[in-house]
């Protein structure tokens, strides 16, 4: 345990990975202040990271993704529009406190909450993988593909939008992981006529490319003429940012109990942050004597909103690193950097990289940390930022789309890639499937099959080997239970109408 | 046809692609995606259905996330909106901008990185954008500026040259 974490300690007092880790800080900031660009920013974050070092590839991935939902929660407070969907709540108490002149009151409350939601987040994964590390030992192919099951279902029901969709999406997404050379069969398979390209399937970079970038850039050019529109902006003073930042230690059980939904909410797959967000406002309202001043300028709504969407970090790594199963695009993303180069996530990745995981730690309460002081003296430019016009960010972006999909493997025709998946990440958004599970099912397909065929080697082709094992039995009685979910919902709301 | 119906038939298309082609490996090759594309495949057939029958996309209209946000009393507008699909005049405007990225890559693969950008940026920034000349200016030179410093010289990607100036073509 400890040489990992003094080996990851070595790595970040490098000045190239600090370097890079304030540059990933910097950018995620301001990524996550622009409504729907995180995600875009992120894909093409990574791309630029090949052929980088793994641990400096995470610094940088580590640092965008921390300082993200920080950025997010400027606009919410000064202009009224979240930067991140994770901010959402924030909006509800941020900005009513913002326009009775306390601006820098709520930065300094959102800034130290993000902060300390992202401390508790990261401990927590700290102390919970030499617990975890037991736990997946128990797993054998048999068991990981249940859990693959079961994960996706549980994505499919999460997200936004209709359940049956979001199985289309995975199953899509899914079938797309199969074209390719398969080494469990060694047959190259639906390769469409293409006997090179396709030998390695649907390259990642691109499709992850087209998918976040290109379609979110379309969508940006539909909206309007700048980036976040509407809203007055209000000035945000240096005294009030401070004060605002030493106030959250007098809501300490607000902040706990916060960040335990946001670790709570991040494990469970395709949950995440705007889930984490609503919950921990609800709940905080709930446990409040003062209700009735939520939706005022509370500041126990921001320290709410703030330190669960953060928190949720914590969580959501857990199972991305353990068993590769990513719960948000955020981790997919991260996932897919992983699989750049070349970490495969599961109990091996933690006994044989735990520098990796202890990067990660490091760089996202690193990178809060930096985007915490950014965002509570540099709110006023940050906001500033979002008023950027379309006209100079969407070629921007796409230019830097194009080159970065490109770039990965230096192949003209990803290029071809990128923009049909573009088109595909396009129609899935604007008609309701969800991106998200489509990326997991695209991300978790080869291992799933893989896992199934070795599974039916360990039992010499009987499938009863799915049916028998403690584990198995359960995970199949939730995914039954999660596939039920809509029949015992539309029954419950017959039964309450 | 609605462009949600034809998402539905591409959807239901590709899932039958795949459910027919698995029919041509043999074993275990063939069998996991047939196991996958069958239920992949009345699942996108049941949201093609539920385009005509509401009803049926009605059943399954469960979200966790709707369920919580809107327990919590929030909206998200935007998103919703999203999801309506294309109003009047946007539909032009998608095809539009799906044109101009296909051309941008049609022209990398003739003339290249750097004639395609340049053209790209300053015609798109301009026309499209309705950026003045001297924004678009920016826009080109910085774009430019960073397919050279970053791509070429920091990273040392090898940038496509073009047919027409003799680049490699990578087989497909």
């Amino acid at each position: 345990m400890w040489e990992p974490f003094l080996l990851a300690m070595g790595m970040l007092s490098e000045p190239m990975n600090l370097l890079v880790l304030a540059v990933g800080a910097v950018s995620g900031l301001i990524l996550g202040a622009l409504p729907g660009l995180f995600l875009a920013g992120l894909t093409i974050g990574m791309t630029f990271t090949f052929g980088w070092d793994p641990e400096t590839a995470m610094f940088l991935m580590a640092g965008m993704m921390g300082a993200a939902t920080e950025g997010g929660s400027v606009p919410a407070i000064l202009l009224n529009i979240p930067g991140e969907a994770p901010n959402a709540a924030t909006c509800f108490d941020g900005h009513p406190m913002a326009r009775r002149g306390e601006a820098g009151r709520a930065v300094g409350l959102a800034a130290a909450s993000s902060f300390l939601g992202a401390v508790v987040g990261m401990c927590f994964l700290m102390i919970l993988i030499p617990f975890v590390k037991i736990i997946v030992l128990s797993f054998g192919p048999p068991e990981f593909f249940m859990l693959v099951v079961f994960g996706l279902l549980t994505v499919a029901y999460a997200a936004r939008g209709n359940m049956l969709k979001g199985l289309v999406s995975a199953g899509i997404g899914v079938l797309l992981s199969l074209i390719g050379f398969s080494p469990v069969h060694g047959v190259l398979r639906f390769n469409f006529g293409s006997d090179n390209y396709l030998w390695d399937g649907i390259p990642l970079v691109p499709f992850f490319i087209g998918l976040f970038a290109i379609a979110e850039l379309v969508n940006h050019v539909l909206r309007g003429e700048t980036i976040a529109e509407g809203g007055e902006r209000i000035k945000v003073g240096l005294f009030g940012a401070f004060r605002g930042f030493l106030e959250v230690f007098h809501y300490k059980a607000t902040l706990v109990r916060s960040a335990a939904i946001g670790i709570l909410a991040g494990i469970i797959p395709g949950i995440g942050g705007v889930l984490a967000n609503f919950l921990s406002y609800s709940m905080t309202v709930q446990f409040s004597k003062n209700r009735e001043l939520f939706g005022t300028g509370n500041p126990e709504g921001i320290i709410a909103s703030e330190a669960s969407n953060d928190a949720k970090d914590g969580g959501a790594l857990l199972p991305t690193i353990i068993f590769g199963i990513p719960g948000s695009a955020g981790m997919a993303v991260l996932l897919g950097a992983f699989i750049l180069h070349g970490l495969q996530p599961g109990f091996f990745f933690v006994r044989e990289h735990m520098e990796i995981v202890f990067v990660l730690i490091f760089g996202f309460v690193i990178s809060n940390f930096l985007a915490s002081l950014m965002a509570a003296f540099g709110a006023d430019i940050l906001a500033r930022v979002t008023t950027l016009r379309v006209g100079y960010v969407v070629p921007a972006a796409f230019l830097l789309s194009v080159g970065g999909a490109y770039a990965a493997r230096e192949n003209v025709w990803d290029i071809g890639i990128a923009i049909a998946a573009g088109i595909l990440g396009f129609a899935f958004n604007r008609f309701g499937f969800s991106l998200v599970t489509l990326v997991i099912g695209f991300l978790l397909g080869v291992r799933a099959e893989l896992s199934f065929v070795q599974s039916l080697q360990i039992s010499a082709g009987s499938y009863a080997i799915f049916f028998t094992r403690p584990v198995t039995i359960v995970l199949m009685i939730l995914s039954i239970l999660m596939l039920c979910l809509p029949w015992l919902s539309s029954r419950r709301g017959r039964a309450s109408s | 046809m609605k462009g949600s119906t034809l998402l539905g038939v591409i959807l239901v298309g590709t899932a039958a692609l795949f459910f027919g082609w698995s029919f041509s490996y043999g074993g275990m090759a063939g069998f996991v995606p047939l196991v996958l594309a069958f239920p992949t495949l009345v699942l996108a057939a049941l949201c093609l259905a539920g385009e005509r029958y509401p009803r049926i996309m009605s059943a399954f209209e469960v979200s966790l996330e709707d369920v919580l946000t809107s327990a919590a009393g929030a909206e998200d507008t935007a998103e919703a909106a999203a999801q309506q699909g294309p109003r009047a005049g946007e539909f032009a405007l998608i095809v539009r901008m799906f044109v101009w990225f296909t051309v941008f890559g049609v022209l990398v693969f003739i003339s290249g990185f750097y004639v395609s950008t340049f053209l790209f940026a300053a015609i798109f920034t301009h026309y499209q954008g309705r950026i003045g000349w001297p924004g678009t200016a920016f826009i080109t030179a910085l774009a430019l500026g960073f397919f050279y410093f970053i791509f070429e010289e920091t990273l040392a990607v090898d940038l496509f040259a073009g047919v027409i100036f003799g680049a490699f073509i990578p087989p497909l």
